[in-house]
């Protein structure tokens, strides 16, 4: 299996807010939208920047869990969340120098961008970004 | 699963694959076979105060002897034949819940296990001002495991409960709420109001952001804990989630300024 890297190029976000929408809708549970992983903020005038796990080697969420609940993946790099290890001490969330662990409004439960593992295997928001803004690169 | 030294154990008449030092029930819920348990975390070392984990487990060199053994503390062998759901089992566990359902009656999730076994009513006198622990002992693992021991089991047969040293206020706890979202029955419960938040009798003031002074979900005591024990620096548990990000956004987007008016390149690297 290749790895995948989400490359983010803010010059070319229009801020259309597809990606959000894309990353909900991947991520919802029970006929539900889930909370988007990728949040697209506003700097200044028209300008626009998407923000989404950048999936961090020696991560600041990893290294402040205090039961191992988070892991990287040593051959995909992609850090998961194991939500039946977690204890919800909500230390990651602010632990990540870069906000992109987020708290579920509904279930209280931390999750972060995943890369769309085991939601097809592919960053649905490239799939849906209209510019080169997201993007997918392949590593053999 | 993708070792060597994998071997075939039976469970439920299925031949399934496990690996040496595996579990019974990591093994069992692996191969889609549900376990009821109450005690077992991921996070902890498995404990078996519940006992609802209870299978038959049995090897042909018994002859014909079959035990009732505790599935989260069994650990998976070379030729076992296990059975998760026979009438014995069953029976156990009826058991089990039957007395849980005499500790704890209001418990919603105690009664719909019970119910789900077929105990609807307790056959034992329900203790005196029951509340909704089961004495698992899952919050002091925790405790133990992600934070300071500060609770424990304390009093002995019947006066056994879980509490703080000398029931007062725990000096050693950090107020990280990991009991309280760990307890199977919603035993343990919090308040938080404003900048403070109350567990065990003892009030916490909550770390506030540095930069817009909003409450963070952490306690001031529970940031220097993690600090000092993940060898973190304690800025890392000093700003919210979302100044971190505006803060994210307000570099990328100075970078992606530059490179819209062609001051960088694109893919060359870009200094702080």
């Amino acid at each position: 299996m290749s790895t995948l890297r989400l490359v983010v190029q803010p010059q070319y976000c229009i801020g259309c807010r597809a990606c959000e929408m894309a990353c909900a809708f991947t991520h919802g549970t029970n006929g539900q939208v889930g909370a988007s992983r990728c949040q697209t903020l506003t700097v200044g005038k028209e300008a626009y920047v998407p923000v989404l796990c950048l999936q961090c080697d020696h991560a600041a969420c990893v290294q402040s869990c205090p039961v191992q609940a988070i892991t990287q993946d040593p051959v995909t790099r992609i850090i998961h969340v194991d939500q039946e290890k977690c204890v919800r001490c909500m230390a990651c969330t602010v632990a990540c120098p870069f906000g992109n662990m987020h708290v579920d409004p509904m279930g209280g439960f931390v999750h972060k961008c995943d890369l769309c593992t085991g939601h097809g295997d592919y960053p649905r928001c490239a799939m849906f970004c209209p510019t080169r803004c997201l993007s997918v690169e392949r590593e053999a | 699963m993708e070792q060597e030294n994998l071997f075939e154990m039976t469970i439920n008449g299925r031949r399934v694959k496990a690996a040496p030092g595996e579990l019974l029930l990591h093994v069992a819920r692996r191969a889609g076979i549900a376990i009821p348990t109450l005690c077992d975390h991921p996070a902890v070392e498995p404990f078996g105060s519940c006992r609802l984990c209870v299978v038959e487990v049995t090897r042909e060199s018994w002859r014909g002897w079959k035990g009732i053994m505790t599935a989260c503390l069994y650990p998976a062998a070379e030729g076992l034949v296990v059975e998760t759901d026979s009438d014995r089992v069953r029976h156990v566990r009826r058991n089990v819940l039957d007395m849980l359902l005499a500790r704890c009656p209001d418990s919603a999730l105690i009664q719909r296990l019970a119910a789900e076994y077929g105990v609807t009513r307790t056959s034992f006198t329900v203790r005196d001002n029951p509340d909704l622990c089961i004495l698992c002992g899952l919050c002091t693992r925790v405790c133990e495991t992600a934070a300071t021991s500060a609770i424990s089991t304390v009093q002995r047969g019947h006066h056994r409960e879980v509490g703080t040293p000398w029931g007062g206020p725990p000096p050693d706890c950090i107020g990280c709420l990991a009991c309280a979202h760990v307890c199977p029955t919603g035993h343990i419960t919090f308040q938080e109001q404003g900048l403070t938040r109350s567990i065990w009798g003892r009030e916490f003031e909550l770390q506030r952001c540095g930069d817009c002074g909003k409450p963070l979900p952490l306690t001031v005591d529970q940031a220097a804990f993690l600090a000092q024990r993940q060898e973190l620096d304690p800025s890392y548990f000093a700003r919210c989630a979302d100044c971190q990000r505006k803060s994210v956004a307000q570099t990328m987007g100075r970078i992606a300024g530059w490179q819209r008016l062609g001051l960088v390149q694109e893919g060359e690297e870009v200094a702080s």
